[in-house]
């Protein structure tokens, strides 16, 4: 055997030990990793480099990002919801969002199911304007169940579904859930 | 000295115990995972029963691959070359049976009670605490008989192979009982001692030593034992066992929080965890370095002999998950996959491909030996099972990979107005479903080979001889162990270790670690210190430090009523689908809420934050949706969510509360150091009284009536309570919650 070998007794049952130097790319490779915790550590020592930190500014720079979307949208407005609620188009395109994401609980014509008929003329949390439903939907009612959309659309998806719910009123839809909240007279 | 032989006989029928045992389980764990892997792929595969659901399996899964089959193989590799390399028979062959038939006890009992939802909740130290005890008895008896065995050896120095067993031991037992610490609350029910991030360091502390003494150790002592052997070549390099072992055994230790990275874990512990993970990388390819070259020529014999075949392979997947885990360990990766598929492709390249190839490996060279025919029944059915398991293994890491990468990024996408891409939790799922039929498919293949490799030493087994033949053993006793100074050389000894250069001579020579080898209760105590020492360091400042935990004021215990939901969904194993534990990442902010503090787990014994979000992260759950929403969604979750992956748990709806241990749990709690002040005294009318509060309220959301004593309600005021401790309620904009939203926000 050429390579570096004991004497007999690094023998176990018939199985030799030899003594070969360690691979020095593997002692280097280990040097770097201490290097780099060392580095490390030394670097997270520093002020801000932390994970909350880091989440900080991503939060800083939607607020920022949401700011001047939201002064590009203008604000939200009766008439500016009403105008959205007059286009055929967007309000088929509402309906099929209203759908897909709201009828688990409202139903899929509004009748109501686990969240309450939005076909009547009942409101627990607004007074049926659009504005008021726009908030809720924004919002949530994180205290009954109704979650906050506004975390999950896009500010105009909000603003279409508030529109779109604001056609549903008083439509009365077969089946409906029986009304909870208040009554409010028609409006226009 | 040759003037007197020894005569004697290995034991090895405890040995062919141990294969079978290891054979049975291996497709028996292997089963219950391939099932596991249809149930994500098709819900209704959860048959709608308790016992099948996902929840309960897993557990079972997980734990009949590490202690069922990696266990049993463990122990096949330690009697088979303890025995060998010790020159002696097992110290008792009573200890060697009552180990044996203890173990497999421990393991039945685990098949029975995981299905049945005993569980203590932490991963893969899911039994409840008698059999927790067992564990205990039965480890301390093996323990005792294997150092017997190093007592009364017949060879002087001790082999590394030894070295790793010996570690494997000492630590196993020490993570088992810390980790273990639980107060009994009834006879398969009880709380552990620690909570929340207490709690979860000690898990992840004990789940990721588990992975190095379990799984990785006793492995490597295993390949220095059956690889040369097979091989017919010798060990590459004894100073390089030395610096990886003691390397091994120190540095793992450490590595634990990076289980824990981003969570409500202090920070500092999880740099610790990243920093050790990095440099504990070249301690572990030490072991595949070592191994891959013993077989320096011996390649020739690689490419015809399937043992050696299984051995490469092996040690090949080692090192990619050894290279993996350290990877995985840096915190910017770790935010991708922590919670993903990925990790599952991870511990299956070592399950499968370390322990499993390696396993096998062993098995085709041993059982030959064991059952003393010759040869294996047949070399080609081995080299099949070699292929097909080798393919079976790349496509469900390949799949698992994928799937994990591509839900990660879901995750984290946003579009360009800075929301979330994928709000909708299920559209990240359903992206996955074609990879979980992948996965299937190569954990089926892997199986496949199991099952060609058990039906070949079925049939080698059969060729047996009528009864084994009993070899004797010829070998010197070693009398007193007078001869010190015989390994070193006397020219050291002789100028004294004063002289500083004879000092180095002596530590590169490693003669120091010569000795060492043969004084056991030494090396014993050395590791022991070693690695109570890192876990000191690591685990005692935060249970010493209060600020590492800062308390909330508006964080108060659970309700009796809240406390049994919680039991139920320990029961139910939801935490193997479910985190609750929402990482500072914008990503997460937006899709579950606040982020979670560690001051909120403070009553959370076991703490249930999760490692796997197979669905959404319940740790703001409470007041998201209406009760009446809950018990749809339980009794069927493609009620509410047509593509849902989750079980169906109709059963909680007809299945009663057992109030009768409510007040015994609430007591539990209270000794534990909840707070329940006079509460205390009436957690069963308590509990009652909120059931059917809830009750009623689910029948005036137009749900079904008589709800009131089941366990849904339960379940129900419990994830009607998640996070909601911290928000600040709308009412009384002054009060303390908002204070303590101030300072975790501006933390
Ligand atoms: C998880 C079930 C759920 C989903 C999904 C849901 N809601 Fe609701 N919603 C509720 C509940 C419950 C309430 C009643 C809250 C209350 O009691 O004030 C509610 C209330 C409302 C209200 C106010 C009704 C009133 O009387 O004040 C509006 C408007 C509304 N939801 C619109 C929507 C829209 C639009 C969507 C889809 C984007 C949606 N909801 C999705 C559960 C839900
Ligand atoms: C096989 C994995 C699995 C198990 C086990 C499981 N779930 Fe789920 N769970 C899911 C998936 C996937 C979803 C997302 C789809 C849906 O809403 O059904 C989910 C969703 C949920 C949700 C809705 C969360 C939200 O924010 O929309 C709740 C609540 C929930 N599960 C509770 C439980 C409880 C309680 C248990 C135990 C009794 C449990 N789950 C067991 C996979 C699982």
């Amino acid at each position: 055997m050429s390579s570096t070998s004991h004497g007999d007794d690094h023998v176990y049952d018939g199985i030799r030990e030899l003594d070969n130097p360690m691979p020095t790319w593997w002692v280097a490779l280990w040097f770097v990793t201490i290097a780099f915790s060392y580095f490390y550590v030394v670097h997270m020592g520093e002020d801000g480099s932390g994970v909350l930190d880091a989440y900080k500014v991503a939060v800083n720079e939607q607020a920022a990002r949401d700011a001047a979307a939201a002064l590009a949208l203008g604000d939200v407005s009766e008439s500016s919801l009403a105008v959205l609620g007059k286009d055929p188009a967007t309000m088929t395109q509402a309906r099929a969002k209203f759908v897909s994401t709201c009828s688990v609980c409202h139903g899929e014509r509004g009748e109501g199911g686990i969240g309450p008929n939005l076909t009547d003329r009942y409101w627990k949390n607004c007074e049926g304007d659009l504005v008021g439903i726009h908030r809720t939907i924004d919002l949530g009612v994180p205290t009954r169940g109704m979650p906050a959309w506004g975390k999950q659309l896009d500010p105009i998806e909000v603003r279409k579904l508030a529109a779109y719910v604001g056609t549903l009123a008083g439509t009365n839809a077969e089946g409906g859930k029986a009304p909870e909240g208040h009554e409010v007279a028609v409006r226009k | 000295m040759e003037s007197r032989l020894d005569r004697f006989t290995y034991d090895d029928a405890i040995v062919r115990k141990f294969v079978t045992a290891t054979i049975v389980w291996g497709v028996v764990a292997m089963l219950a995972g391939l099932l596991l892997a249809t149930q994500l792929a098709v819900p209704q595969m959860n048959l709608g029963l308790p016992f099948t659901s996902f929840g309960r399996l897993r557990p079972l899964h997980t734990n009949a691959a590490i202690f069922a089959f990696a266990g049993n193989a463990i122990f096949s590799a330690v009697y088979y070359s303890s025995q060998r390399l010790l020159k002696a028979r097992m110290f008792s062959d009573r200890l060697s049976a009552f180990h044996f038939w203890g173990w497999q006890a421990i393991i039945v009992a685990a098949a029975v009670t995981l299905p049945l939802g005993f569980t203590q909740a932490k991963e893969y130290a899911e039994l409840e605490w008698p059999i927790d005890i067992a564990i205990a008895v039965v480890w301390i008896a093996f323990a005792v008989n294997f150092f017997g065995t190093i007592a009364k050896r017949r060879e002087r120095h001790l082999y590394v192979a030894l070295w790793f067993y010996i570690a494997s031991i000492v630590t196993v037992a020490v993570l088992h009982v810390f980790n273990s610490m639980a107060l009994p609350a009834g006879w398969l029910k009880s709380y552990s001692v620690y909570a929340g991030v207490q709690d979860a360091f000690m898990q992840w502390w004990y789940g990721h030593n588990a992975v190095a003494f379990f799984l990785t150790t006793p492995f490597l002592g295993l390949m220095y034992y059956f690889l040369p052997k097979a091989a017919e070549r010798p060990v590459y390099s004894y100073k390089l066992s030395i610096l990886h072992f003691w390397s091994l055994v120190f540095i793992y230790i450490w590595a634990g929080p990076h289980h824990l990275h981003y969570t409500a874990l202090p920070e500092w512990a999880s740099t610790l965890g990243m920093i050790f993970s990095v440099m504990l990388w070249m301690p572990s390819w030490g072991g595949m370095i070592n191994g891959l070259l013993t077989l320096r020529g011996a390649w020739g014999k690689v490419a015809t002999d399937p043992v050696l075949k299984f051995f490469v392979v092996g040690i090949t997947f080692y090192g990619m998950s050894t290279f993996e885990g350290p990877l995985l360990s840096i915190k910017s990766v770790n935010a991708l996959a922590h919670y993903t598929d990925w990790i599952i492709a991870h511990v299956h390249s070592g399950a499968l491909g370390w322990n499993g190839f390696m396993t096998f490996g062993m098995l085709y060279w041993l059982t030959p030996r064991l059952f003393q025919t010759s040869k294996l029944w047949s070399q080609r059915l081995a080299a099949a099972h070699f292929w097909v398991g080798t393919v079976g293994m790349l496509l469900y890491i390949v799949a698992m990979y994928t799937s994990g990468v591509t839900q990660g990024l879901m995750w984290l996408a946003f579009d360009k107005t800075g929301r979330l891409s994928y709000p909708d939790f299920v559209e990240t799922v359903v992206r996955i479903i074609p990879m979980y039929w992948v996965r299937a498919v190569g954990g089926a293949l892997y199986l496949t080979g199991v099952l060609m490799g058990s039906f070949n030493i079925f049939m080698t087994w059969r060729s047996r001889p009528k009864t084994y033949e009993e070899i004797i053993v010829e070998a010197a006793p070693l009398g007193p162990d007078n001869l010190p100074k015989r390994a070193e050389p006397t020219a050291l000894e002789k100028a004294g270790v004063h002289v500083f250069g004879r000092k180095i001579d002596y530590f590169t020579e490693a003669n120091w670690h010569r000795l060492w080898e043969r004084k056991p209760f030494k090396f014993t105590v050395w590791v022991t210190i070693a690695v109570l020492v890192a876990s000191g360091f690591e685990v005692l400042p935060t249970f010493l430090i209060r600020s590492n935990v800062p308390s909330i004021a508006s964080v108060k215990p659970y309700t009796p009523l809240e406390l049994m939901g919680r039991d139920i969904y320990i029961a139910e194993g939801c935490y193997n689908c479910h985190s609750q534990m929402v990482r500072p990442l914008r990503a997460e902010t937006e899709r579950y809420g606040e982020y979670s503090k560690a001051g909120e787990f403070v009553y959370d014994h076991p703490f249930q934050w999760g490692s796997r979000r197979i669905g959404p992260d319940l740790a703001r759950l409470g007041g998201k949706y209406p009760h009446l929403w809950h018990v749809r969604h339980m009794e069927n979750p493609r009620d509410i969510n047509p593509q849902s992956i989750m079980p169906t748990y109709a059963w909680l709806l007809s299945d009663d509360i057992d109030f009768s241990v409510v007040q015994q749990r609430v007591d539990a709690m209270a000794m534990l150091g909840v707070p329940y002040g006079d509460a205390v005294l009436t957690a069963e009318k308590t509990a009652r009284e909120q059931a059917s509060l809830i009750a009623r309220e689910i029948e005036e959301q137009r749900g079904p009536a008589g709800l009131g004593g089941k366990q849904i309600v339960a379940l129900i005021a419990y994830m009607q309570r998640l996070g909601v401790d911290i928000r600040t309620p709308v009412a009384e904009p002054s009060s303390p919650t908002a204070n303590a939203n101030k300072q975790g926000a501006s933390k």
